[in-house]
């Protein structure tokens, strides 16, 4: 068999529909008919779907056995009817199945043998086909209804082809020529000349053959049919090939060429039409996810900015909050720092004061005790007795100045014991009187205690003392000879008693009584020789205050000074030993 | 009128005897010194004194407040106690505070203020404030005897010793067998503050001591105390003798 029978092949299953369309209306409109006269619906409504070619409903509303079994006149056509839509699905078996079916008693039952031999040739078995056919063709003209003719010759003729029986093919395909009616279309018109041609060709009739070729690819053209104008013109471009006539084969091979390209295009506009409604779907669902996931970023950028801004602005506010809580601490510092110096400065002043005065005293005391020793050899028990007495009063005076600096230390480390109870004034300024007797008899002083000795106070005995020891030596200081010091009462209320200690010594400025009363630390004094008084008057106004009382000087430059120390009475709800 | 007796506590011999030479000088009876807290104990009981001085460190331990604790533990044998110090302990002092009620003293002290610091010790103890330097008295009647200020010291009267008190202005006289004592105290304090077991008021100026009554002329409105003086007896008072055991 030579390369083109391929397209004989192809052609074939086309062919079968020449003129059996026609046929197989009014077999159907029988039907129609039929199903009307026994008023059948089911029927009617199965042919009309065949008659449009709806096969799979046509299989469904015949699939229930039972349904057309009921009336056998009915049965075969609903089997024709199986038959038929089985055949156009090219289900050939079972289409064959269903033809057997079909009772002979029906109309039309020469068209189901000529199916039945359809069906056999489609399944390949052409043997069976051409007897089949061979039967189809032994009937009577007057048969022949539903019959047509030219499809069965053109059907022997094929199959007859296929059995290789080309003199009994030749025959039938001139007979089928004959009968080929006006009306046939042009596509079948070159789908028969083609397998004509193709008879010839194979018996190498190739003259025949090549002007069947040229009719076939003519009624092909013509009928602007793209699968059967590929096929002829290909079939057309091989035989010139093979006939050497290469230059016309070019060309028809490049037109055949062009033509499948565009049946293929044809074919394949669709399928990429297709293709490209998912690409495009595709593409439109990857950017809504590329959309998604970019909002999502979107979203997450936010998010991180949000915290990131979030976490700056924190810090930011910590390092404003730590700025200011350090701001404050240098503050802090800043003024325990001043604090810090002014003690140091007191310390250091208060250094050069003990260092100053304990040296003049112990001084004093060592040059009297030479002296002592001078007087003694010399017998003088005057002299003795007299510089004894001025040793006693400098060991007194250093005494007093180192109790004072201990007192001092004791109310900065807000140590001592602190008890205010009732005491008796006079008796207290007794007990400090009398430690000065001697130095008072020596500078010659007078000491009046005009205290009614009914006056009471409520002070700490002790840090009252060391008030009016201050006071006395303050006095005496600043007194000259014969000079007088005088204590008395001023007021004497229910709450508070006001005592007044008075001198007649150098009195002191305005200045000076003001940096006394109000000076946190030391000072150099007026007078030289009263360094000592500064440490005095700081711990005399400390201790008042600790006494809840309060202290002023009144003082004149030489008329003198009187020193007012007001002091709490009992009387203000409390009881003894509650302060401390 | 008897000195007063005071019991001193304290381990530094220098200490111990400038005390002991001022108080002599300031009339005062030294009981005893002791340097231990066991010495200061059995003297204590030994020789019962009208008050005891300590000081509060005795060879580096604060004995002295142990010793005012193991006092105080028999309420009946306590006396004023008056704590010695040179230093100004807080923590000391608290503890001190602990016993009854004291005064203390600071070293160093003049004999003025040993005076004030018994008086001190002496008020508080027998709760009469301001009874020594008060505006209408002078003495402290204690348990039994009467402490009074003469000059600068106290003086004590033993209890016993008064046969019989009798008012004069606002003074009341403590008449004794030999002598008579003058303080100044209201009657009404004198009678609340002395024992009405002991003493027993019979006229509205006077006050005698029960022991002291040898006979009572009740017709007569007047009785006679042993020493032989004759004490007038009020009306109103009679009722007194209702209560006493007479032997007739």
């Amino acid at each position: 068999m030579r390369y083109i029978t391929i397209a004989f092949l192809v052609c074939i299953s086309n062919l079968s529909l020449a003129q059996t369309p026609s046929i197989n209306k009014l077999v159907l409109l029988e039907i129609e008919e039929i199903s009307k006269a026994t008023v059948n619906s089911n029927l009617s409504r199965i042919v009309k779907l065949a008659d449009h070619s709806v096969w799979d409903s046509v299989l469904y509303y015949t699939a229930n056995q039972d349904e057309f079994k009921k009336d056998p006149a009915i049965t075969s056509h609903y089997h024709y009817l199986r038959a038929l839509a089985f055949f156009s699905k090219e289900m050939y078996k079972q289409s064959e199945k269903e033809l057997i079916e079909v009772s002979r008693d029906v109309n039309y039952y020469n068209f189901v043998r000529f199916r039945i031999a359809e069906v056999a040739f489609m399944q390949g078995k052409y043997k069976n086909a051409y007897y089949k056919y061979s039967l189809v063709d032994t009937l009577e003209a007057s048969q022949l209804k539903y019959i047509s003719k030219y499809d069965l010759y053109s059907s022997i003729g094929r199959v007859s082809y296929f059995l290789k029986r080309f003199e009994i093919s030749n025959k039938y395909m001139r007979l089928a020529e004959k009968l080929m009616s006006p009306n046939l279309s042009l596509n079948h018109k070159a789908l028969f000349y083609t397998d004509y041609a193709n008879l010839y060709y194979e018996q190498y009739m190739d003259s025949l053959a090549m002007g069947y070729f040229l009719k076939a690819q003519k009624y092909a053209d013509e009928s602007g049919h793209l699968p059967t104008k590929v096929l002829c013109t290909c079939n057309l471009a091989q035989v010139n090939l093979n006939g050497g006539h290469y230059e016309k084969s070019a060309k028809l091979f490049e037109k055949c060429r062009a033509l499948t390209l565009e049946q293929y295009d044809s074919d394949k506009i669709w399928e990429v039409g297709q293709m490209e409604k998912k690409f495009m779907l595709q593409v439109k669902q990857k950017e809504i996810s590329n959309l998604a996931s970019e909002n999502k970023i979107r979203n997450l950028q936010r998010n991180v900015f949000v915290i990131l801004a979030v976490f700056l602005l924190s810090i930011l506010v910590m390092g404003f909050y730590q700025y200011r809580v350090n701001q404050k601490r240098a503050k802090v510092i800043f003024a325990q720092k001043e604090a810090l110096d002014q003690l140091n400065a007191t310390k250091d002043q208060l250094f050069s004061i003990i260092g100053h005065d304990l040296r003049s005293s112990v001084n004093a005391m060592r040059s009297g005790t030479q002296n002592l020793e001078r007087s003694l050899v010399a017998n003088d028990m005057e002299q003795v007795r007299n510089q004894l007495e001025q040793n006693s009063v400098i060991a007194a005076n250093t005494y007093n100045l180192l109790d004072n600096l201990l007192q001092w230390s004791l109310l900065q480390t807000k140590g001592g014991y602190f008890s205010p109870e009732e005491h008796k004034l006079s008796m207290l300024v007794e007990q400090v009187a009398y430690n000065y007797k001697g130095v008072l008899d020596q500078r010659k002083i007078t000491f009046t205690n005009d205290i009614p000795r009914t006056a009471r106070v409520w002070v700490d005995a002790e840090s009252l003392k060391l008030v009016m020891r201050n006071l006395m030596d303050n006095s005496i200081k600043f007194s000259k000879e014969n000079g007088n010091i005088h204590t008395t009462i001023q007021d004497d209320t229910s709450d508070t008693i006001t005592f007044v200690w008075s001198d007649d010594g150098a009195g002191m400025s305005e200045e000076t009584r003001f940096n006394l009363l109000h000076a946190k630390y030391l000072e150099r004094k007026e007078h030289k020789h009263t360094i000592g008084a500064g440490l005095g008057m700081q711990l005399v106004i400390s201790m008042i205050d600790r006494n809840g009382g309060t202290i002023d000087i009144l003082s004149e430059v030489g008329k003198g000074t009187k020193m007012l120390v007001t002091l709490r009475k009992k009387g203000h709800g409390e009881t003894e030993d509650t302060r401390g | 009128m008897e000195k007063l007796k005071i019991l001193v506590v304290e381990d530094s011999p220098e200490v111990s005897a400038a005390l002991v030479s001022l108080l002599h000088e300031s009339g005062y009876e030294i009981a005893g010194t002791a340097g231990t807290l066991a010495e200061a104990l059995s003297l204590y009981f030994a020789t019962d004194p009208d008050l005891v001085i300590l000081d509060i460190y005795l060879h580096g331990q604060p004995d002295g407040i142990s010793f005012a604790e193991a006092i105080n533990a028999v309420p009946a044998q306590t006396k004023p106690f008056i704590f010695v110090t040179s230093t100004s302990e807080r923590t000391i002092f608290e503890r001190a505070k602990l016993t009854k009620p004291f005064s203390y003293l600071m070293k160093p002290f003049n004999p003025l203020e040993v005076t004030y610091a018994i008086e001190m010790a002496l008020e508080h103890f027998y709760e009469q404030k301001d009874a020594l330097e008060g505006n209408h008295s002078d003495a402290v009647i204690g348990q039994d005897a009467v402490f009074v200020k003469k000059k600068d010291a106290l003086v004590k009267l033993k209890l016993v010793d008064v046969l019989h008190v009798e008012v004069q202005d606002r003074y009341c006289n403590l008449h004794t067998l030999s002598s008579k004592f003058v303080i100044q105290m209201s009657m009404a304090k004198v009678e609340e503050l002395l024992n009405s077991k002991e003493f027993v008021r019979i006229h509205r100026n006077h006050l005698v001591q029960l022991e002291a009554i040898q006979e009572i002329y009740i017709s007569d409105n007047v009785l006679k105390l042993t020493n032989g003086q004759l004490v007038p007896v009020g009306d109103r008072y009679k009722d007194v003798f209702q209560n006493l055991r007479v032997v007739k």
